[in-house]
């Protein structure tokens, strides 16, 4: 009974304890009462997004990340960096708040949104876990009146159209550039007529942002060659290196007339399953996998795994975080109209030999 | 007559319940063979076995639990973290065993934890291992800031891909999940420990009265439930030569429906091992047959939740069952 008194009182004090420290920091910034549909009042910044922080001093973003992954992490620390260079040019001082939506969590995403207008941030980064919620977003970040700019994958409306600027390179043309590799690299090997050569496409149907990048892939892979459509197969997964890998070993089990796979994925998760299943059944030697990311691969490399994983298609996270911070800034302090387009950053496909003269750091 | 009689009934060695999943698995291979005649070779049942290993050591620890009555989501979170955190302490230079061996002893810690909350403080072990799930996961993502930590120690490669008779032979890891099954399986049915677990799952009241030390049982099983899925997370991060903060997600949904599938009662009190190495093969199979016959993930999905819909109808079905023959043998003797 002490002990159930005793943790009551510990939770009843953290609890008071957050809401101070809740308190304290809203000091500087807008309060969350101050929503405008519960005021009665015309939303304050409703007339338009652009140059509504220039008189600041203090500038806060928030940079709102898909998923928790390297990746994102490098993005927004070189939004950040980039955000925190332009302020203290003009005589501020930003700050970065880093979020992400655990594992593409929708509903995080949109209630990380609803935090950052509550919280009165100048501008929002995006990198949106599912596209369809794009719209909402948007609307959202309109009628209170902040800019959003799209890292990665642009934000559109339901007929597909840009409605937020948008920093990367597009999926199609990024997984595009991966399958127009591999089929080089097949045709150069006689693989396209070896009759004991399948080709592996690692889908990921339950990634909405990803499924281009495997469509791109296989698209271009089939303008370049004339591949058997009859030795082609998808494995489907989540993405993530353990369901991926067992995707990858079962589609290799269920096809013992191969001795060689060319498998082409759309993240880093479904390379590292194809790599690891390919190594375990011994065809590693002779096959190829070809991915889109690069930041877990490089590790791998350098450690002497993964060496069936022939070539990444790399687009540097630091230089599309530092388009964003750049873009975002423009639009709350400049007062810029950033106009709707996609502002791409080149896309390298990166091989063990040569990814370190390649490799763009923040 | 009487005793002609029972002479005469057939005695399975298995319990109806596993002859149900015994039979649903044949259909499941008999099935996925027709489609692909691969889904039968040595490969793909290496496959199958590798692809249940993680699942099947956190299924023993959830086998134990829910026969006590309770429950723990937080191994998906516990392996997530264990395999990064062995890859976070190789990188600093520790020594592998040593690093397993912490790995193993924060386990330990976190059943010991788990087993306060509902012991001690009175949570229940959902809320409980929820709190826990939700730690671990975020202590996962810490240590390693988020970034895939690559692996290269070649003891842990050893852990998660060395087989017994070269490539194509069984590898170790599976070895021992099924030793660990052996065992389990040998202290529920033959141990005082074991017995204790199915008189506290099935009469906590009961077994209050008759001395048996209910804390103290459950204690061990949340401990061993933690220490299993670390030891499942360490052989993951071994065969993927990486620990992945976000990886293991809903593998405790994979072993819970494995283990109710494989008759254990929600209810506790029932079930045993062997009908939980059964349930976890048959969800492997089925997972590996669909990715096969190239079915999206979606309906992988669909058909873990029907699977676990159906074991919950049929241990219902026999929980009450069971409850009318206990009344009307209670009546008999009246």
């Amino acid at each position: 009974m002490k002990m159930k008194r005793a943790f009551a009182l510990i939770i009843a004090l953290l609890m008071a304890l957050s809401l101070v420290a809740c308190g304290g920091e809203k000091s500087g910034g807008g309060t969350p009462d101050a929503a405008p549909s519960g005021s009665g009042e015309a939303p304050a910044k409703k007339a338009g997004i652009y140059g509504n922080s220039a008189d600041k001093d203090a500038l806060l973003y928030y940079g709102i990340y898909k998923v928790e992954a390297s990746y994102f992490a490098n993005e927004g620390n070189s939004a950040k960096k980039k955000l925190e260079e332009l302020a203290a040019a003009d005589g501020k001082t930003a700050s970065f708040n880093y979020v992400t939506c655990g594992n593409e969590d929708v509903q995080l995403c949109i209630n990380y949104v609803d935090t950052a207008i509550a919280d009165g941030a100048d501008g929002i980064l995006m990198c949106i876990p599912d596209q369809q919620m794009s719209t909402a977003i948007v609307e959202k970040c309109e009628a209170a009146g902040i800019p959003i700019v799209a890292g990665d994958d642009p934000l559109i409306d339901l007929e597909g159209n840009q409605i937020a600027p948008a920093c990367g390179i597009d999926a199609y043309n990024c997984g595009g550039e991966t399958g127009k590799w591999l089929a080089n690299w097949a045709q150069e090997r006689n693989l396209v007529e070896d009759e004991k050569c399948g080709l592996m496409i690692m889908t990921m149907s339950m990634v909405s942002s990803c499924v281009p990048r495997s469509t791109g892939a296989y698209d271009r892979f089939y303008e370049i060659t004339n591949f058997p459509k009859e030795r082609t197969y998808e494995a489907d997964s989540d993405g993530n290196y353990d369901t991926a890998y067992d995707a990858a070993a079962a589609m290799i089990a269920a096809h013992p007339e191969y001795d060689k796979w060319l498998v082409l994925t759309a993240n880093e998760g479904g390379a590292g399953g194809a790599a690891n299943a390919l190594e375990a059944a011994g065809l590693d030697e002779n096959s190829g996998v070809v991915s889109v990311g690069f930041s877990d691969t490089m590790d791998q490399w350098e450690n002497g795994k993964w060496l069936s994983v022939r070539a990444c298609g790399f687009f540097s996270e630091f230089e599309i975080g530092a388009l964003t911070g750049e873009k975002i800034y423009a639009m709350s302090v400049k007062g810029e109209e950033v106009p709707n387009e996609y502002f791409g950053v080149g896309a390298v496909m990166m091989e063990p030999e040569t990814w370190k003269d390649l490799y763009i750091t923040g | 007559m009487e005793k002609a009689k029972s002479k005469k009934k057939l005695v399975l060695p298995i319990t109806g319940n596993q002859l149900i999943i015994l039979v649903a698995l044949v259909g499941v291979f008999v099935v996925f063979t027709t489609l692909n005649k691969n889904f039968l070779s040595w490969m793909n049942v290496t496959n199958i076995l590798i692809a249940a290993t993680l699942t099947g050591f956190v299924a023993i620890g959830h086998t134990y639990l829910i026969m006590l009555g309770e429950n723990d989501l937080g191994p998906g979170s516990y392996a997530a973290f264990s395999g990064v955190f062995v890859g976070v302490l190789l990188q600093k230079g520790v020594p592998a065993p040593l690093a397993i061996g912490v790995i193993l002893a924060i386990a330990v810690l976190t059943g010991l934890f788990n087993s306060c909350m509902v012991t001690k403080i009175g949570l229940s072990s959902f809320i409980a291992t929820f709190i826990s799930q939700s730690i671990f996961r975020g202590l996962a993502y810490i240590v390693c800031n988020g970034n895939t930590i690559a692996i290269s120690d070649p003891l842990l490669s050893g852990i998660g891909k060395l087989r017994m008779g070269g490539n194509t032979g069984i590898p170790y890891n599976v070895i021992a999940l099924l030793f660990a099954f052996i065992v389990a399986g040998i202290i529920l049915s033959k141990t005082d420990f074991g017995r204790s677990i199915y008189a506290v799952g099935g009469n906590p009241e009961a077994a209050r009265l008759a001395g048996l030390k209910a804390n103290k049982i459950k204690t061990i099983c949340f401990v061993l439930i933690s220490v299993f899925s670390s030891i499942g997370g360490v052989i993951l991060a071994g065969r993927m030569n990486a620990g992945v903060p976000a990886s293991c997600l809903g593998l405790e949904f994979d072993s819970i429906t494995a283990v109710i599938i494989g008759g254990v009662s929600f209810s506790g009190g029932v079930g045993n091992m062997l009908g939980s190495f059964l349930g976890v093969l048959l969800i492997q199979s089925f997972n590996t047959g669909l990715t096969m016959a190239q079915v999206q993930t979606f309906w992988q999905y669909v058909a873990r939740g029907i699977l676990l819909l159906i074991a919950l109808g049929i241990d219902r079905y026999t929980t009450k069952n069971r409850q009318r023959e206990m009344l009307a043998e209670s009546m008999r003797n009246m």
